[in-house]
């Protein structure tokens, strides 16, 4: 192997072996309590949840109180790749709701583990976790 | 009194995480503001983005104008009942900051479709009525003025209520009021002692149509020594000089001050796919006073969103409905100096119907850049065209009057605002 062609290798395999460290992306799931009633969300409905175009679950009388992440990569994945906005569309909207008192913002909450305490205590509450954090207090109503 | 703002950014205080995080569930405080830098680019002309701000910008840059500090409490107990109360500290038509109360109510959830209110809240006259002052939720710098500076009417104080309905993809919301309200801006107090609306709007994706229509009866109160109270003056001395055979009936019928009925109708399309924003809306107002002359204005807004910058434009306009209006003059053969004087303000109130010239069109150009969490900086650069610069004259822009009037019926304005959520 000539010097030229050693060189042009470098970095394919330096990229190659960086990709096997990153972890594998994490897949993201719509969870309710195991109390709820609803057992299945269509994207569409999720986002119309989230963005307060409806205020109940369908097909019930249950006002949904949306959670979602203070911060952090879950937060962003969820807005750009479920809902389809932006942090900042995503607070305008809201801030329309808040501050004429017609609804309020999604509650934030910090971690995984505050997700399911909350949705075991609520089944009006709806949130997203990573599939590996699911377990038998909450159900996977959407797999976006 | 520009501690104002000074004292509810202190309170806002109590909103840094770690007091917010001690907070019952069912108590929150949340707050909004703008901190806002106009210029206006005309010697003669003076440009306010509110009618009820004391002071504009006349070739000079302003820290007054969208300025604003907003602080909201809400009471979300379980149950039906719920309560809100908010705070806006802005520059109003006293040349203060003081806060006004602009909602405290007391509301009642029987179900998830139906929320009434009992005390002041927003009274929806147009689509962004609600979220006038909350500029960060809004693309553009402020609401267009070809619209929202066509009625100041921001609260209802009396019974409000909403009504919405999901049918599949589509939503219905169905909102109304009836109580009073009052404005005071800087040419008029006028207190509202009833007033009533009712909006309709329907949702589908990114499409929302809306219809609206407010009824409200005022009694118009004018500043003593001001322009109106003089030209009142004027117009009586007129008739009883003899200079004038119909100015008496004019003041009875056509500057009505007491019991003026006003009717506001407006609709609305907005479109928004997240990536591509069309907003647009109509609204007339009609009165029976020509002091509080009707219009007619309408606005587009085109935006396109690219991660976290939104350039838009804005193209829009307002003309004058009202009634003609017909001094008719009658001077004498040799009018002395002050009859002289006389006669040019009526004359001029014929050729101006009174306030009623201001055609005006204006277009605006922008970038919206959200550039940290809860934080927009938004440039804006408007142009103003007047086609009567000798005659018109309305809440947004203001000139001399007359043909000495040296304004050539164009101004711009930049604006450079940093609004922000707590």
């Amino acid at each position: 192997m000539n010097n030229t062609l050693r060189r042009s290798m470098i970095w394919p395999l330096l990229l190659l072996t960086l990709t096997c460290f990153v972890p594998s992306h994490a897949e993201l799931v719509v969870v309710v309590g195991a109390g709820s009633t609803v057992s299945t969300l269509s994207k569409e409905q999720l986002i119309d949840l989230y963005l307060r175009r409806l205020k109940d679950f369908p097909g019930s009388n249950d006002t949904a109180t949306p959670l979602i992440y203070n911060s952090g990569p879950l937060r962003s994945e969820f807005l750009q790749n479920v809902l389809g906005r932006s942090d900042a569309q995503v607070k305008a909207i809201w801030a329309r709701y808040t501050f004429t008192g017609k609804a309020q913002a999604p509650r934030t909450v910090e971690n995984p583990e505050e997700v399911k305490q909350l949705l075991a205590a609520h089944p009006k509450m709806i949130g997203y976790l990573n599939r590996g954090d699911v377990d038998a207090s909450v159900k996977v109503v959407l797999v976006p | 009194m520009r501690w104002y703002p000074l004292i509810l950014l202190a309170a806002s205080g109590s909103l840094t995480p770690a007091h917010a995080e001690s907070l019952p569930d069912w108590l929150k405080v949340d707050g909004f503001g703008t901190i806002g830098i106009l210029y206006a680019d005309d010697p003669i002309a003076t440009v306010r983005t509110d009618g009820r701000n004391s002071s504009g910008a006349q070739n000079e840059t302003r820290y007054d104008q969208d300025s604003v500090l907003g602080l909201q409490l809400t009471v979300r107990p379980e149950g039906p009942f719920n309560a809100g109360f908010q705070l806006i500290s802005k520059k109003n038509s006293e040349a203060t900051h003081r806060p006004r109360v602009q909602w405290a109510y007391l509301g009642w959830e029987p179900n998830s479709s139906v929320h009434m209110k009992v005390g002041r809240a927003v009274a929806p006259v147009f689509a962004l009525s609600d979220v006038n002052d909350v500029h960060y939720s809004q693309i553009t710098a402020q609401p267009p003025n070809s619209v929202y500076a066509n009625n100041s009417v921001t609260y209802n104080d009396g019974l409000t209520g909403t009504w919405e309905h999901t049918f599949g993809s589509d939503k219905l919301t169905v909102e109304g009021y009836a109580g009073k309200t009052n404005i005071d801006t800087s040419r008029l107090f006028i207190d509202v002692p009833r007033q009533a609306g009712l909006s309709l709007s329907w949702n589908r994706d990114a499409l929302t149509l809306r219809g609206g229509y407010s009824y409200a009866r005022a009694v118009v109160g004018i500043p003593p020594g001001g322009t109106i109270d003089q030209f009142f003056k004027i117009t009586r001395a007129a008739q009883g000089l003899g200079l004038c055979s119909n100015c008496e009936a004019f003041i009875d019928h056509q500057l009505k001050l007491n019991g003026t009925t006003n009717h506001v109708s407006s609709l609305g399309l907005t479109w928004d796919d997240g990536a591509n924003v069309v907003q647009a809306e109509w609204a007339q107002r009609t009165s029976d006073s020509a002091i509080l002359s009707g219009s007619a204005g309408w606005y587009v807004t085109l935006a396109r969103r690219w991660g976290a910058f939104t350039p838009y434009l804005m193209f829009s306009a307002i003309k004058p409905v009202a009634e003609p209006i017909n001094l008719k003059l009658t001077p004498p053969a040799r009018p002395t100096a002050s009859q002289t004087a006389i006669l040019n303000a009526l004359e001029g109130a014929n050729a101006s119907n009174f306030t009623g010239q201001f055609h005006r069109r204006q277009q605006a150009l922008g970038l919206r850049w959200d550039l940290y969490r809860n934080l927009a900086l938004k440039l804006q650069w408007d142009t103003y065209k007047i086609d009567n610069p000798l005659w018109g004259s309305a809440t947004v822009v203001t000139f001399p009057q007359g043909p000495q009037s040296k304004f050539d019926g164009r101004v711009n304005t930049y604006s450079l605002n940093l609004d922000f959520l707590f």
